[in-house]
């Protein structure tokens, strides 16, 4: 087995144990949304924290890099919503359903210990100079969205609320506040105590293998229910046109290896 | 590239409870995705392997 097989298996493997230990009824489904916000707000934001503090960012290009992927991301989006609205004639809302679920990657839970373990730290130092700017798009995205369509909505985007509700939930996401928190110790040049150093080891340590079990655990909680065909069609798109789009645009954009 | 060829994650999910439609689909999606993924992140892998090392 080449070692790149093994780390897939690994980190679907990790996934996999999550998901049957909430089938089996081993561990509630409850227990799922404790260990997933134990991750997603406790390791994850001081793994991201640690990243940002020792990176060497390789002079990687960040803007051709955002740029090929966060077109991709477009083209995929923009493929879904008329997937969903022409193909399986729904409704605009859901088009905005399709299209975020067929362009968002999940690079918090997945993403991170995946990178991890396929690149190692140089390939995860990539990854989250993509995770600080798809995180602030994603809330974004998600508060113009509802603007648009939520249920209050009178169609219009009321630009000073939009504006207020998305400083108020990104200066409120542990992740941004990890990412910033780093950035500004690292810019004051400040060393880190080493009780501290220690702490922050342990539970970055902890970030992945938590995060991807958690990630199965939830799972459990939505499964497959009603009809598939949009949601295959979704999942082709997500998992297959999405990267060809974006391996096309890092072509195009000349980047280096290990950032395509 | 391998970031964006990763399975979709719970935000599309949040997003159809907020408006209160398409949560099956999403919800749906999000579970195929990440089972499918098994095997098509090792193509992606094994394709970019190929084009760049």
């Amino acid at each position: 087995m080449s070692p790149l097989t093994a780390t897939v298996l690994f980190v679907f493997g990790l996934v996999a144990l999550g998901y049957l230990s909430g089938r089996t009824g081993y561990l509630k489904a409850e227990t799922g949304e404790g260990v997933a916000e134990f991750a997603v707000n406790v390791a994850m934001p001081l793994l991201l924290f640690r990243t940002m503090l020792k990176a060497d960012f390789h002079g990687a290009a960040p803007w051709a890099f955002w740029g090929a992927y966060f077109s991709a991301a477009a083209v995929t989006w923009v493929v879904g919503h008329m997937l969903v609205t022409r193909v399986f004639g729904r409704d605009a809302r859901v088009g905005v359903v399709g299209g975020v679920s067929s362009a968002f990657s999940n690079l918090v839970l997945l993403g991170i210990p995946f990178v991890l373990g396929v690149f190692g730290t140089p390939g995860f130092e990539v990854l989250s100079l993509l995770v600080s700017v798809h995180l602030p798009t994603m809330i974004l995205a998600s508060v113009v969205l509802f603007e648009l369509f939520g249920p209050k909505s009178d169609g219009r985007v009321h630009f000073s609320r939009v504006l207020r509700v998305f400083a108020r939930r990104v200066f409120s996401n542990p992740l941004v506040i990890g990412i910033l928190a780093g950035w500004i110790w690292r810019t004051a040049g400040l060393p880190l105590p080493v009780l501290a150093d220690r702490l922050v080891e342990a539970l970055a340590g902890v970030a992945g293998p938590v995060a991807l079990f958690a990630m199965g655990l939830g799972l459990c909680r939505f499964g497959i229910s009603g009809t598939i065909r949009p949601a295959m069609a979704l999942s082709v798109l997500k998992l297959f046109l999405m990267p060809a789009t974006a391996l096309a645009t890092a072509w195009l954009f000349g980047l280096p290896p290990l950032t395509a | 590239m391998l970031a964006a060829a990763l399975p979709a994650g719970v935000n599309s999910y949040l997003i159809a409870s907020q408006f209160g439609t398409g949560q099956a689909l999403a919800s749906n999606q999000m579970t195929l995705t990440t089972a499918l993924a098994v095997v098509t992140t090792s193509f992606w892998l094994a394709i970019v392997n190929f084009l760049f090392v």
